[in-house]
């Protein structure tokens, strides 16, 4: 047994030694304390880690206050106008995917209302009072529709709107609990991810409402996502009766698939032994699928499957400090980055790296808290980040991904990263 | 009567059934705080607002039966505010090799504490929640992940890194030991 082996061993009694066990001298004060504050009721609070079920019953649908989406629409008009040219002179890549004009943030704010923010300016708008109980909004790849991802208590629908609030459409079907959704390259399908009969599954349902499918994969998911193609790419359980838990899939038995978008034709990609991906991203020329390897000794490294060769490789990234991790990847719009989380001695940062390999750049401050977030702007140019800071407090950042240094820090606090529309952007052509 | 009997009286407004459940938690919860703030009066205030949260926030949780998880999940995020809003940095304690080997079992135990209580200050918040919830409550990462309500990777990441200072601290004060090599290559 090594020095390390037998200390660790006796952390557990030494902490004990360290910080007795007793009843502490404050006791009797702090519940004073305590009976000083009057309980919230249970309706006022958001509900997380619910129980899902599923029904297959459809619902009609119902009037909707178009108004204040008009004004959305109309501020998303403006901003793409602006940007055209831009997105003219980008490297052309399959519609929708490729770099898009930026349009608006979108996200529900804490009393349920849809709240956008211009990323130009920080001007906020509310476009949905919370009385109409919709979900956190999750724009289409063209920028034109939103989904609204359910959080109410009971199992509700998934609601489609388009940008200015018109032709409201429920997808098929009750859900709760919905994770990891995810459009369709043609903006006609949606794929989720919720827990059926107490294993999680992929359901794929029609945008226009009209029929919802659980594929029948046989084995539990972890995560799926549209490749360029329509296919799905697919962390699940290597074989059938398996699972694959939400809680660690590093260290369960969950593999790398591709699958059509029925589910059938399931193509296993990287086995279990080969793969402990913590996620995947698709390029969005479709030839790559990117993830993040967690394995013994090799803890947070960036990985690349090539979908055309079939070789998988650690992506070569030089100037990495001696001891870092990484958690979170994802390719930018147009393929030519990598944004990911960077875990290192001296103060975690968000960076960026050619898609290729090479040199990595840090971009933004030193995270402050824990478990920041960030994603790519549609533009391909920033990166949206948001970093909690204690409580309930944030600060919501526009990150420079060029390499300008020019950060903007948006004076608006979000109780979690918002949506980025994307805008100027034609569908399935 | 059990606990989540008393879960669902204190969810009704029972504060005497609260108060027998903080009883049954607080001095285990206050030991972890003071393992995790390294201060006594810190490790206070965290529990004291850890606690009134639960008072407040009680009729929130849906499972009753996982009143303990829940509570220590705020006493815990209780402790990593604390620390953030105060602006504290660890206490940089350097880490010099200890005098002389003992061959006494007392002696041996005290330094290795001392020498965990050094590790525990050296380590940021983050990091030091990570592992008092590991070692000290026994939670595998999933569990420490939603405990911190943060992502499956960064719990890994702040336990792998906390185990390198672990290893780095103790090769500095045992020679023969070598740690795990540095210099991992993309």
């Amino acid at each position: 047994m090594t020095t390390f082996e037998r200390f660790e061993r006796s952390i557990p009694e030494l902490m004990t030694e360290l910080a007795p066990v007793r009843v502490p001298d404050y006791f009797d004060d702090m519940l004073r304390q305590t009976a000083q504050h009057t309980q919230r009721p249970a309706w006022s609070y958001p509900e997380r880690w619910l129980p899902v079920e599923i029904t297959a019953r459809p619902l009609t649908s119902r009037s909707f206050p178009w108004r204040p989406m008009v004004v959305l629409a109309l501020a998303a008009l403006v901003i793409a106008a602006g940007l055209v040219a831009y997105i003219g002179a980008q490297p052309k890549l399959p519609p929708p995917f490729g770099a898009a004009a930026n349009g608006l943030l979108l996200y529900r704010g804490p009393d349920g209302s849809i709240r956008s923010v211009d990323p130009r300016n920080g001007t906020e708008a509310t476009v949905a009072p919370g009385s109409e109980g919709l979900g956190v909004p999750f724009p289409s790849r063209d920028g034109r529709r939103i989904a609204f991802i359910p959080t109410s208590s009971t199992p509700a629908p998934i609601i489609v709107t388009g940008i200015d609030g018109s032709s409201r459409t429920s997808l098929a079907g009750e859900y709760r609990n919905v994770e990891g959704l995810d459009w369709s390259p043609d903006d006609a399908h949606i794929a989720f991810v919720v827990i059926d009969r107490g294993r999680r599954v992929i359901t794929v349902a029609a945008a226009d409402g009209s029929r919802a499918q659980i594929l029948s994969l046989e084995r539990e998911v972890w995560q799926t996502r549209y490749l360029p193609d329509g296919r799905l790419g697919i962390i699940a359980a290597e074989q059938p009766g398996q699972l694959c838990p939400a809680a660690d899939p590093t260290s369960a038995p969950c593999a790398l698939f591709v699958a059509n978008p029925d589910g059938t034709g399931l193509d296993r990609l990287r086995s279990a032994r080969e793969f402990n991906g913590l996620g995947v991203d698709p390029s969005p020329d479709g030839t790559k699928l990117l993830y993040v390897e967690w394995a013994t000794g090799a803890e947070g490294r960036l990985h690349v499957f090539d979908l055309v060769g079939g070789g998988d490789h650690l992506l070569p990234v030089e100037g990495f400090p001696a001891e870092y991790n990484i958690n979170r990847a994802w390719f930018s719009p147009d393929g030519a980055s990598i944004l990911f989380d960077l875990f290192e001695a001296e103060g975690d940062h968000w960076a960026v790296v050619p898609s290729r390999g090479g040199r990595f750049d840090r971009i933004g401050p030193e995270w402050p808290g824990d478990a920041p977030d960030a994603f790519w702007a549609p533009d391909g140019r920033s990166v949206l980040a948001r970093y909690p800071t204690g409580g309930a407090t944030s600060e919501l950042w526009v990150l420079d991904a060029t390499g300008s240094g020019s950060d903007k820090r948006l004076e608006v606090d979000v109780p979690y990263l918002p949506a980025w529309q994307r805008v100027g952007i034609q569908a399935g052509t | 009567m059990d606990q989540r009997e008393l879960v669902l009286r204190a969810q009704r407004g029972d504060h005497d059934a609260f108060a027998v459940l903080a009883g049954l938690f607080v001095a285990r919860l206050d030991a972890a705080a003071r393992l995790i703030l390294r201060d006594h009066d810190l490790a206070r205030d965290a529990v004291q607002d850890g606690f009134i949260r639960a008072w407040r926030g009680l009729p929130s949780l849906r499972d009753p039966d996982r009143f303990d998880g829940w509570l220590r999940s705020l006493i815990a995020r209780s402790c990593i505010d604390i620390l953030r809003r105060r602006g504290r940095r660890p206490i940089e304690v350097e880490l010099t090799s200890m005098d002389g080997p003992s061959i006494d079992d007392a002696s041996h135990v005290t330094a290795d504490r001392d020498l965990l209580d050094a590790i525990l200050r050296r380590l940021p918040p983050d990091q030091r929640a990570v592992v008092v919830l590991r070692y000290y409550f026994d939670l595998e990462v999933p569990e420490i992940a939603a405990t911190l309500r943060i992502p499956l990777g960064t719990a890994k990441s702040r336990l792998h890194r906390s185990m390198g200072v672990m290893r780095s601290a103790l090769a500095d004060i045992d020679p023969e030991y070598a740690p795990l090599a540095k210099g991992q290559l993309a």
